[in-house]
């Protein structure tokens, strides 16, 4: 199947990509070839064949359940304006 | 010194202190400078930093630590491969803008902890998009055994420097056959791991759900020591979730031991020249394959890969070409632009169609372990050349080269190419394909080709 170049400049302005008129005959005839592949790919029965997101089964990653960045209250106390006792020390906000 | 002792003598030599890491790398570096204007391989040569990791080799074997399996050999990486530095230009002119990387890829850093030496970036195709070697922006890779002809792509760079003896060990990506088309064209071994086998991290991508990473050698032994260097999850890399770490080096010793060995008939064995006939012929009898095995849909498996391709690549590139497209090779700008026009139903479609082909393709697996495919239709075409005349008709050259490696790759099986050809004629590889997982199975494969002098990365005499 060909698809010709007014198709072609329709097709491009949906995805909002700007396609000077020389380069349509070019790319109508790149989309006629991947047409050919879709055609090819609707010879497979795929009613019964599930998605697939990963050619290789991807386990989800798992960490140690460990603390990797803790204890460090000094450090995290710089950040507030004021502190005390080891606490940030904030304005009254209930009187 | 000979340019071409394959990386494991090397690294030997190294390590029991006969030759210095340095003087390797002087001799690579001057070899580089003399060939590299006729073959146009590298794009980067970091000489200064090879000087001192040589140097850094040569003193830990001077105070008697273990510099590693790959002391002193010298390796060179496509130049889609982030070197601290660097500015990772892929192959295109607008990358180039921008800034240098701040560390190295990851499987550059495992080489470097096992005491191989970085000599440079490699030319390559644009965006990894080709299978020509030819590239707008640096010029066309020249192949070395006649600098008329094509190395092959996308990784251009590395099967030239490996096959010229620049570099026994490089480094390139296969999407579609990308590793497998220069290492074929080129006469030299290269393995497309399984997907998800090595990390990708701090690599520049072409389509995530097709990109694999592996090495180029002159020998099976050298292509299985740098694999397994490389092995190993690593974080950043989402796909990489290998199932353990598996060394191949120590299955060679295992021969054909038990292997049971299949040519794959149907596709795979149409469309060749006399030449890659031949190779798939010789192949056969000394792997001692049993027969064919034939395929149904093929053509299907092979469409898949390339909507995803078209789909994957573009939906990447996508503000690139919309601020940029002037600056894409005129080669391939067309192609970008027409796959990000493309309806989303189409790609999830070309996944379907995917899962089955996969799943198809595994079910040979349970009485075969290794299958012999052609790597290319043909030796090297000229520099230039547009069609391929196969079986009689004139087909397009470009998507044609990976009529082979595509259907393969799209089902994320690892893969060795081997190179097979006569002596005095131009090289040409078969691809030895395993089950997941299994790359142990295709490197034996390799290395058993290799004892019957089957497969042999020759040298051509004038280099």
């Amino acid at each position: 199947m060909a698809l010709d170049e007014a198709t072609v400049a329709r097709i491009a302005r949906l995805a909002r990509i700007e396609v000077d008129d020389d380069r349509l005959p070019g790319l109508a005839a790149e989309l006629s070839n991947i047409l050919g592949w879709v055609e090819q790919l609707g010879e497979v029965d795929t009613e019964n064949v599930e998605p697939l997101r990963a050619v290789m089964p991807i386990p989800s990653r798992k960490r140690d359940d460990v603390v990797t960045d803790g204890d460090r209250q000094d450090d995290v106390l710089k950040n507030a304006p004021d502190a005390h006792d080891g606490f940030y020390v904030v304005p009254r906000v209930v009187e | 010194m000979n340019p071409f002792i394959p990386a494991h003598e090397i690294a030997a030599a190294v390590r029991a202190g006969e030759v210095s890491a340095v003087a390797l790398a002087e001799a690579a570096l001057a070899r580089i400078e003399a060939l590299d204007p006729t073959l146009n391989a590298f794009t980067d040569v970091t000489a200064a930093r090879a000087r001192a990791q040589a140097a850094a080799v040569d003193a830990a074997v001077a105070r008697g630590a273990d510099p590693g399996p790959l002391a002193g050999v010298p390796f060179a990486v496509k130049n889609l491969f982030d070197i601290d530095g660097l500015t990772t230009r892929a192959g295109s002119k607008i990358n180039r803008d921008r800034a240098p990387a701040g560390e190295d890829a990851t499987l550059i850093r495992r080489l470097d902890a096992a005491g191989a030496v970085l000599l440079g970036g490699l030319n390559m195709g644009e965006y990894a998009y080709d299978f020509t070697g030819e590239n707008a922006h640096d010029g066309a890779c020249r192949n070395p055994h006649d600098p008329a002809r094509m190395t092959g792509g996308s990784s251009s760079g590395s099967g030239a420097a490996t096959a010229a003896g620049l570099a026994p060990i490089s480094l390139g990506s296969d999407t579609n056959g990308s590793i497998r088309v220069p290492a074929s064209l080129c006469g030299v071994f290269g393995l497309k791991p399984t997907y998800g086998r090595l990390s990708r991290a701090g690599s520049f991508p072409f389509c995530d759900s097709l990109d694999h990473l592996g090495p180029f050698a002159r020998t099976a032994r050298d292509l299985a020591l740098a694999y397994d260097a490389m092995q190993g999850p690593d974080a950043g890399d989402p796909a990489c979730r290998p199932p353990s770490s598996e060394p191949v080096v120590g299955a060679l010793a295992r021969g054909l031991d038990g292997l049971r060995v299949a040519t794959l008939g149907g596709w795979f064995a149409k469309n060749l020249t006399s030449e890659a006939a031949d190779a798939l012929a010789r192949t056969a009898a000394a792997l001692g394959a049993a027969g064919e095995v034939e395929l149904d849909g093929v053509e299907a498996g092979r469409a898949a890969a390339f909507v995803i391709t078209n789909v994957e690549s573009s939906r990447f590139h996508l503000d690139r070409m919309r601020t940029r497209i002037d600056d894409f090779d005129p080669d391939t700008r067309d192609r970008f632009l027409a796959g990000a026009l493309l309806p989303g139903g189409w790609y999830v479609r070309a996944q379907q169609v995917r899962r089955w082909w996969a799943e198809r393709f595994a079910t040979v697996f349970t009485d075969v372990d290794v299958l012999i495919a052609p790597a290319t239709p043909s030796p090297a075409p000229a520099i230039g050349q547009r069609t391929l005349e196969l079986d009689g008709a004139e087909l397009l050259l470009r998507p044609n080269l990976g009529l082979f490696t595509q259907p393969v790759s799209c089902a994320g099986l690892p893969v060795v190419c081997a190179p097979v050809a006569r002596a005095g004629e131009l090289p040409i590889g078969v691809q030895l394909i395993a089950a997941p997982w299994r790359e142990d199975l295709c490197v034996r494969a390799a290395h058993a080709l290799e004892d019957a002098s089957v497969a042999v990365a020759r040298r051509r005499q004038r280099l």
